[in-house]
């Protein structure tokens, strides 16, 4: 054996610290705490952004509440699929990340029959910005609060798990942004809002990987 | 070796002490999980020597995670990912490692070991390690021996010769890193 610390050693050093731990939160409870979240956070973006002058009439028309629909699930899929994942022993379900990629592929596709039938080319960057901004400062909080409830845990699928923190936080971001954006060109909506939240998605895997709680476990001999 | 439904029962009960802060039930919990441990780590790693090196990586992630289980659900699946997550990191590591050490000696082989039979000191960078670590690493890698060849040429054991061969890596690693 390499390694001069004992098994038994180690044993006794983590009995001799012990201390009570609180337990991680049930999933319904971390649930509401992200949907608190998302709800305040919705509610500065209509606050602060203001929300579009026909928002009313608009949510009564399946073209503009179909996407409206299938990024609020995204968003709340992703949520369920990063506090439920990232319990060790729950990484291998399949049912809630191909639950949002469901509702990914829904937007999508609204998105793409958009494109494909719209005769507009044209894109301001002025108003595409304002909107990219919304998205990223929206996502911000919803995506933070999650990162706190799911990183108590101990996942361990952690680019999985990232990507639904950060489709979560960017979905919540990408409603905002929706729901206070006049503008209903598919391509302003592809190009300023899905392309900012792919974006933080696949930031998500990246920081999410940053974020290993068992970093620093290496060989046993640093218990110490 | 798995965990058994009374195994089971048992360490839902005493993870729910040890939550509390039972340091008894902690230790007890701690070294079944150990011993099934072992078995699961033996059985998915070559290498013998680094399999206690795993074990104590497990319990102490097992330690580090201990608030997120739940003692309401089983054990064994929570315990089983965080065993496989260690065996499979550390798998990686390993890749990772070789990797790199294989690029390094393909380096070594252009340059360091051109100049070594320039000079006859034999391989400048294997000039850090003890003698029966540097004859080790010479055979297998830049005269490409099996590990059961160098054993019989060096007359020792092929476990003695992946140990010595272990050993010389990693001192090579920490050189390089």
């Amino acid at each position: 054996m390499n390694n001069p610390v004992k098994t038994d050693d180690l044993i006794n050093y983590l009995v001799a610290g012990l201390k009570p731990v609180r337990r991680v939160p049930p999933l319904k409870m971390r649930l509401l705490c992200w949907l608190f979240a998302a709800v305040v956070t919705l509610g500065g973006a209509m606050i602060f952004v203001g929300t579009r002058s026909d928002l009313l009439s608009q949510l009564v028309s399946i073209k503009f509440s179909l996407p409206a629909i299938a990024i609020m699930a995204l968003a709340f899929f992703s949520a369920v699929s990063a506090c439920f994942l990232s319990v060790p022993g729950n990484e291998d379900s399949r049912v809630l990340p191909i639950l949002a990629s469901i509702s990914l592929g829904a937007w999508v596709a609204v998105l793409g029959v958009g494109l494909i039938t719209s005769d507009s080319t044209s894109l301001h960057a002025g108003e595409g910005l304002c909107c990219m901004r919304t998205v990223l400062i929206f996502s911000l909080p919803v995506a933070l609060v999650l990162a706190y409830l799911v990183h108590r845990a101990a996942p361990i699928r952690l680019g999985m798990v990232g990507l639904s923190v950060a489709f979560a936080g960017a979905g919540m971001g990408a409603l905002s942004s929706y729901l206070t954006c006049a503008n209903d060109n598919s391509l302003h909506i592809f190009t300023w809002h899905f392309l900012p939240f792919l974006g933080v998605g696949c930031l998500g895997i990246f920081l999410g990987r940053l974020f290993d709680w068992q970093r620093g476990i290496q060989g046993g001999v640093n218990f110490k | 070796m798995g965990i058994t439904e009374e195994q089971d029962h048992e360490l839902r009960k005493l993870m729910l002490d040890a939550q509390s802060g039972v340091q008894d039930s902690y230790a007890r919990a701690l070294r079944i999980c150990a011993e099934v441990l072992r078995g699961f780590v033996q059985r998915r790693l070559m290498d013998r020597n680094l399999v206690e090196d795993v074990v104590q990586e497990g319990l102490l992630s097992i330690h580090k995670a201990r608030h997120s289980y739940d003692p309401s659900k089983p054990f064994a699946p929570w315990f089983f990912s965080i065993a496989r997550s260690r065996v499979c990191d550390h798998l990686r590591k390993e890749s990772r490692y070789r990797n790199l050490l294989r690029r390094k000696m393909d380096q070594v082989e252009e340059s360091a070991f051109a100049h070594a039979h320039v000079n006859g000191n034999g391989i400048e960078i294997l000039g850090s390690l003890p003698e029966k670590q540097r004859k080790v690493v010479e055979l297998l890698k830049f005269q490409d021996l099996s590990v059961k060849e160098v054993a019989k040429r060096l007359n020792m054991s092929e476990t003695s010769v992946k140990v010595t061969a272990h050993r010389a890596y990693k001192v090579l690693r920490a050189e390089y890193e």
